[in-house]
């Protein structure tokens, strides 16, 4: 009798208090995000944008006590743009020797400046379900779609984007100092 | 006198014997059987195809970020039965599909140098004039690991998912307009180019384009 009291008791009143501080501590991460200023400045110059597609394929066979599998699909468009972050140029970067019409600008490697996957540019292309699984929520597209972005962030090395970007920065910079006279014009990155 | 042994008979009935066996069965195999790895959701790996490449002259230099809730909902099968209309009207149940999605966006405002033109940036002895093109949104960035989904009843199809996140692009351009973004790029990119133009020893720089976002003191102020 005794033993059985205790149980209800722990189901009563233990297990929901825990419940309830699982679900106010998950609550407290959730709004504990950083500070973030609705306007920010930046100074990046954007170079080179590629357009690139991505077949996104996903297989769920599930756990062994689900029966079938289930198989999803998409395409997407990416751009990625390029360039050269100018927030941290100073006046000491841009070297000048008049008399001989040389300038030498230093400027830093280029970087990844934007991925930008519109919502609008990702196909559903096929979707297969067997009877006995549920189809595909939109929060398990979101997570294939988002290993999708990843996968595409990281193949940016290997596509020549950044490289792409430093040489229309030279072309760039060289047309610029052209315009204000000078013959030689070496563009360094650091 | 010699003691009698009891006899104790258990009588097990086929049907709990059967079951038995079946159980036993079920755990042999569960024990027994090779170790996979954890079937789970397999991305499957995809090469990127490079589908064009474009030069770009764009001098970013403001960005707008927010966090917007999407919500979107909509009927579904029981909700349309004469059942789903006595719970939604006569107890006051919400019986309809619920989307609830958390969206973080950006949206990159700046000048685009390949619009001007040779006539618009003139050098004249120590002084500058140059006419920078209107600052314009250059990206509206919302990508898949931007969107979370924090509710979802019901079955949402990919359109319907898409049209509620396209829904996130509008608010946020409202969001940057009513900031001001555009003029904040502007004046950015006029600081940008007179950092450059400074260092490169002219001492006079000149804007003479504003757009009409800009508010330039009239000659008699």
């Amino acid at each position: 009798m005794r033993r059985t009291e205790i149980i209800k008791a722990v189901f009563t009143l233990v297990l929901p208090a825990m419940l309830l501080l699982g679900c106010s501590r998950k609550s407290a991460k959730d709004t504990n995000a950083d500070g973030l200023e609705a306007i920010t400045s930046v100074k990046e110059l954007g170079l080179v944008e590629y357009r690139v597609r991505k077949i996104v394929k996903a297989d769920d066979e599930g756990e062994w006590y689900k029966i079938g599998d289930r198989k999803i699909l998409f395409s997407c468009t990416a751009y990625l743009k390029a360039g050269v972050d100018m927030s941290s140029f100073t006046v000491d970067d841009i070297v000048m020797d008049r008399s001989n019409g040389k300038v030498s600008i230093t400027v830093p490697h280029a970087s990844l400046l934007t991925i930008n996957i519109p919502s609008s540019e990702v196909r559903l292309e096929y979707d297969q379900v067997t009877l006995l699984r549920s189809s595909f929520s939109a929060q398990e597209r979101n997570l294939i779609l988002r290993q999708g972005e990843k996968s595409i962030r990281d193949s940016v090395p290997s596509l020549g984007i950044l490289e792409k970007a430093e040489e229309n920065a030279r072309l760039f910079f060289e047309a610029l100092f052209s315009k204000m006279g000078f013959t030689t014009v070496e563009v360094i990155f650091k | 006198m010699k003691k009698e042994k009891k006899k104790i008979t258990i009588t097990v009935s086929p049907t709990v014997l059967l079951l038995a066996i079946i159980v036993l069965c079920i755990v042999w195999t569960l024990v027994t059987r090779p170790k996979k790895e954890k079937r789970t959701l397999k991305i499957d790996e995809t090469p990127v195809i490079v589908d064009r490449i474009k030069t770009l002259g764009e001098l970013n230099t403001a960005c707008y970020y927010d966090e917007l809730v999407l919500q979107g909902s909509k009927q579904n099968y029981f909700s349309t039965t004469p059942l789903g209309a006595l719970a939604r009207d006569g107890f006051g149940k919400d019986v309809d599909d619920h989307l609830v999605i958390i969206a973080r966006g950006t949206v990159r405002a700046g000048v685009d140098l390949l619009e001007m033109s040779g006539e618009d940036i003139r050098f004249v002895g120590d002084t500058v004039f140059v006419r920078l093109p209107e600052a314009k949104y250059l990206d509206i960035i919302v990508n898949p690991s931007d969107f979370e989904v924090f509710a979802e009843s019901g079955n949402w199809t990919h359109e319907q998912v898409t049209a509620l996140q396209g829904t996130a692009k509008e608010r946020l351009l409202q969001g940057a307009d009513y900031y001001g973004l555009k003029m904040k790029a502007y004046e950015g990119a006029m600081d940008a180019v007179t950092t450059l133009l400074e260092a490169s020893g002219y001492s006079f720089i000149r804007f003479d384009h504003s757009p009409s976002y800009i508010k330039l003191p009239s000659p008699k102020d």
